[in-house]
């Protein structure tokens, strides 16, 4: 298998001094194509900071993330910008939907940014998987907590990225609306071909994972409990 | 230190950007609000103390009056400090116009008559004068005991003398003085005596104060007078009241009241908004936190105090700062631009700007203040910012343009308080604008010199019994305004325009009055009349309707009723040099200036007098700009070499009017910067807020792909929604009021108001203005925004 996404001593420290914390450490990781990767770990572990390095949201203090060969944070601005719409969708914990427009509207948004044409087809279908279609035309906050995840999990897909970060996307749902979007998780990536890294406190959903990355103290830990460096 | 106080210095600390502009909007307000009220304050002191200064004490004064009336005067129980001044001689000199007065001493204390050195004359040969009448009399440096002789006609009338005077002192000079070419000189009493032994032959005026025991206002006043002189047996004519001082003395300052009152009705609103969309946007950002506290035990009531008690702490630096920063600005601005000198700082009005703002911040948070008690620990956290909009038929792609479009209309609470606060801030600039720009000075000259460059008339008397040769129609028998002088003028080159008009004189007798007078009629074409048009007061004034009736128009609108009615029959004798034509004419209407003549006829008309001398009383000379001054001095030589000429420049009235004119256009503009610089703050401020509170909006959008320049695009765009909304309001809401103030202002005389015209011109400035703001904020805040980064802002109060 082909390796997406690479890190390279990837580290994020914040405060100076003895107040630093080292939120990130030194963190090598590898992960090929297609891969559905769970990052489990305690709160406060440095696990949302790794996913939003990998994503390009924050900048490293050292370390580089190469994403399909290239170093990410050599782009320009502008760039990652583009890079971001068209290589990685993000889910978040709280949803993040854009209020001011109908849940079609939002999953078309990084299209629109991009200035590409919606494939329909491939979207009529996605919103068919995600039992989204009766609610195409409805805001956002006239939604369900898991009608809306999964319309960003929808706004996520449709841009096509090669990988799919998610920060706790069942973070706010029940258990049984949590494994219903897992198992949508799972059926798109195998369908689509797409990469998941997704952050979860949850045992069994990190279970469903190929493989699961613990967190500690900003630093990967392989299943001996060692540091992986 | 209460747990609510403590909560709600926190709240402050936390969120810095959202105090910091609640704080400029109350500094900002307090300030304006401060120049306002002690602007108003000083403007109404000042008035106070120079109403006397400027207009004199008098109450008014009584012209051409008798001595028996004088005599009855000084017994009547109702008049005090009666000063008398009398017109003494007229001097002679091309040009000018020259006056000597004899002034009592009760006069010139009522008249505030101050001498800049030297003193008042008292012996015969004694004289008073600003240094430039003598200096046009052939005396380049006059000094106090100098021999001055001067050419002179006493009581305006006889032979011309020729006397030597010894300058007794010196008066102030005046740059009004100078552009009119317009003096007076003053002469001892002993001077009246020897020269116009018979008080029954002077022209005197009397200046009085009456007894205001019933604590009369000053139009009840006015009316007493007019009652008073009625029982003295004078005319209407024959009185003219002191307005400027009755109003400021006797009557409350309810014009400037209002004015300050309704500006401060803008203010106190456009500041409530901005406080309002502050707080409610953050109260909404905090609604779980509020749900916690509820949860933990906080009572609605103490919710309330939180966000009460941050409004409190917010002012509390704000307001005395604001109120220095107002009376700095004010003083500084009073003082240069408008020479006011009254004190401006007092601390009655700063409580009452202080409690002003207070009250506007405290009236602001009231709703946001229940928003934040109504909050309930179950609701808060389901509580999201948005409207009820269930479901929207949407684009199958989105832009940049439909994105800003959708949520603008979604905020529409947010859209149109911001923008209508922006309007709002912009409505006052939009009235002033409508007044400055209005102030037409060209207009104002060309009510002297009506076409061209250059005014030639001809400077006769009408009733000159001594020079009888000095007379209009004397002159008029040789005119020196004949063919030969237009052919000489046309020839001249650069001269691209002669026009000319004709004036009669005329001896007319009042049928209501019975009194018989020398007056002049002008001849005017149908193009000219449209100036009449523009002016006219009463009846009919068109030139068609004028020519058929054979009428005429009055030229003086306030001796209209004294005088005639429309439709009265005005009669006389037409004088064409030695003959006298009978002439009658209905009175069709009245202007409210005056073109130099009484009345006036239409061309059509004049060719049925049967008039044979050359009536020609006024030419127009044009010329091209280039040529302007060579041909002036050519004029003037003319000018000089024939008698009886008079020459008149358009720059050099200009020059005048627009002497007049700095002065107001000064003090609207001094009011114009303060307004704008607080305006463009007050908006800016709403910009900043409204970008500001969207941070995680922002960064929710950039998250999933959106590069800075659409982010800068976006914020572009809404800023031009929000600036073609302000511009909306403030240009109709502006012009609509700046109108009404233009009527109100043209009709109370303010100089230079004519026509009314849209302000294009201030109206660009400011569009410009507003243009720029949007522009250079978008950007910057769009920069500021990206200087936090993107996870930051995700979680930017989250």
């Amino acid at each position: 298998m082909q390796t997406i996404l690479q890190t390279e001593n990837l580290c994020k420290y914040y405060g100076k001094n003895e107040n630093t914390i080292k939120a990130v450490d030194h963190t090598n990781i590898t992960v090929e194509q297609g891969e559905f990767i769970a990052v489990v770990g305690k709160s406060g572990s440095g696990k949302s900071t790794l996913l939003h390095l990998l994503g390009g949201l924050d900048s490293p203090t050292a370390g580089r993330v190469i994403i399909g060969g290239r170093d990410i944070f050599s782009l320009k601005e502008e760039q990652l910008a583009a890079f971001r719409r068209r290589k990685i969708g993000f889910v978040f914990q709280s949803f993040n939907l854009i209020t001011s427009i109908n849940v079609w509207e939002n999953i078309v948004l990084p299209l629109g940014l991009d200035g590409r044409k919606a494939d329909i087809p491939f979207l009529e279908d996605l919103l068919r998987v995600l039992s989204l279609k009766d609610k195409r035309n409805s805001m956002p906050n006239t939604l369900s907590g898991g009608q809306q995840q999964r319309a960003a999990i929808a706004r996520a897909l449709a841009a096509k990225p090669d990988i799919i970060l998610a920060d706790e996307p069942t973070g706010n749902l029940d258990s049984k609306t949590s494994l219903e979007v897992m198992s949508l998780f799972k059926m798109s990536v195998k369908k689509y071909g797409q990469t998941l890294m997704m952050i979860t406190h949850d045992e069994e959903l990190a279970q469903m994972a190929d493989r699961i990355l613990l967190i500690e103290d900003g630093r990967v830990i392989d299943d001996s409990g060692k540091a992986v460096s | 230190m209460k747990t609510t106080t403590k909560l709600a210095l926190g709240n402050i600390k936390t969120d810095k950007s959202r105090a910091l502009l609640t704080g400029i909007a109350v500094f900002l307000t307090t300030a304006l609000i401060t120049v306002i009220l002690f602007g108003c304050n000083a403007v109404i002191q000042n008035n106070r103390t120079h109403a006397a200064e400027d207009y004199g004490e008098h109450y008014g004064v009584f012209s051409r009056i008798t001595p028996e009336q004088i005599k009855t005067l000084k017994l009547h129980a109702q008049f005090y400090n009666i000063g008398l001044q009398t017109y003494a001689a007229e001097g002679s000199l091309k040009g000018y116009h020259l006056s000597y007065y004899c002034t009592d001493s009760v006069m010139r204390k009522l008249s505030h008559f101050t001498v800049e050195s030297g003193q008042y004359p008292r012996a015969e040969n004694e004289i008073l004068a600003q240094r430039e009448f003598f200096q046009v009399q052939g005396c380049p440096e006059p000094n106090i005991g100098d021999t001055v002789t001067l050419a002179l006609r006493v009581g305006g009338e006889g032979k011309i003398l020729k006397k030597d005077f010894t300058i007794s002192g010196f008066l102030y000079s005046s740059e009004a003085n100078r552009l009119a070419r317009r003096y007076s000189a003053y002469v001892s009493e002993t001077f009246l005596d020897a020269n116009l032994p018979d008080p029954n032959e002077r022209n005197t005026y009397a200046g009085f104060q009456v007894v205001n025991d019933e604590g009369l206002r000053a139009s009840q006043m006015e009316q007493k007078i007019q009652t008073l002189a009625e029982e003295l047996g004078l005319k209407e004519s024959q009185v003219s009241i002191n307005h400027n001082y009755l109003k400021w003395t006797l009557d409350p300052d309810t014009e400037v009241l209002a004015a300050g009152i309704g500006i401060i009705l803008i203010l106190v609103i456009v500041s409530a908004l901005v406080i309002y969309n502050i707080f409610h946007v953050a109260v909404i950002q905090k609604i779980r936190e509020y749900g916690r506290l509820r949860a933990l035990g906080a009572g609605r009531r103490q919710l309330r105090q939180l966000v009460l008690k941050e409004g409190l702490l917010l002012s509390v630096l704000p307001i005395p700062a604001g109120i220095a920063l107002g009376t700095v600005l004010l003083k500084v601005t009073l003082r240069t631009f408008i020479r006011v000198t009254s004190p401006v700082f007092s601390l009655p009005l700063a409580f009452g700007v202080a409690a002003l703002s207070l009250g506007t911040v405290l009236i602001s948070i009231q709703k946001p203040l229940r928003l934040a008690a109504k909050a309930s620990p179950v609701e808060a956290i389901r509580y999201e910012a948005g409207g009820r909009e269930q479901a929207r038929k949407g684009k199958t792609s989105v832009t940049i343009l439909s994105l800003t479009l959708s949520n603008l209309a979604l905020h529409k609470k947010r859209t149109v308080t911001t923008i209508l606060t922006m309007g709002l801030s912009c409505v006052l600039l939009v009235i002033v604008a409508n007044l400055v720009g209005n102030m037409d000075a060209d207009r104002q000259t060309r009510e002297d010199i009506e076409h061209g460059r250059f005014r030639i008339e001809l400077n006769c008397s009408l009733d000159d019994a001594a020079y009888p040769e000095n007379n209009l129609n004397e002159v008029q028998k040789q005119n020196p305004l004949n063919e030969a002088f237009l052919r000489q003028l046309k020839s001249i080159e650069g001269v691209t325009e002669v026009r000319t008009r004709k004036q009669i004189p005329v001896y007319e007798t009042n049928k209501n009055t019975g009194e018989s007078q020398y007056a002049t009629i002008a001849v005017v074409s149908k193009e000219d009349f449209a100036w009449l048009e523009r002016n006219a007061e009463r009846g009919t004034v068109d030139y068609p309707n004028t020519a058929a009736q054979d009428g005429i128009i009055h030229m003086w609108d306030h001796f209209m009723d004294s005088e005639y009615s429309i439709g009265d029959t005005f009669s006389g004798e037409l004088l064409d040099g030695d003959r006298r034509l009978p002439f009658s004419a209905p009175v069709l209407g009245s202007c409210g200036h005056s073109n130099d003549a009484s009345y006036t006829i239409t061309e059509d008309t004049f060719e049925k007098l049967g008039i044979t001398e050359d009536m020609t009383g006024i030419v127009f000379v044009d010329c091209d700009s280039r040529s302007e001054e060579a041909v002036g001095e050519q004029l003037k030589q003319l000018v000089a070499a024939a008698e009886h000429l008079e020459m008149s420049s358009y720059s050099d009235t200009l020059s005048l009017i627009n002497h007049y004119i700095s002065f107001m256009r000064n003090g609207c503009y001094t009011f114009l910067i303060i307004l704008s610089l607080i305006g463009f703050m007050n908006m800016a401020n709403t910009m900043v807020t409204n970008i500001l509170t969207r941070k995680r909006e922002f960064g929710i959008l950039q998250a999933i792909g959106m590069s800075s320049r659409q982010l800068n695009q976006m914020l572009q765009l809404e800023g031009l929604v929000f600036t073609a909304g302000t511009l909306f309001i403030s240009l109709v809401l502006g012009n609509l009021l700046g109108y009404l103030a233009f009527c109100y202002c043209k009709k109370e005389g303010f100089v230079g108001l004519f026509e009314y015209h849209v302000p294009v011109f201030e109206l660009c400035v400011l569009i410009a203005g507003i243009l720029a703001l949007q522009i250079v904020l978008a950007f910057v805040l769009s920069r500021n925004v990206k200087k936090e980064s993107l996870v930051e802002r995700i979680r930017y109060q989250e």
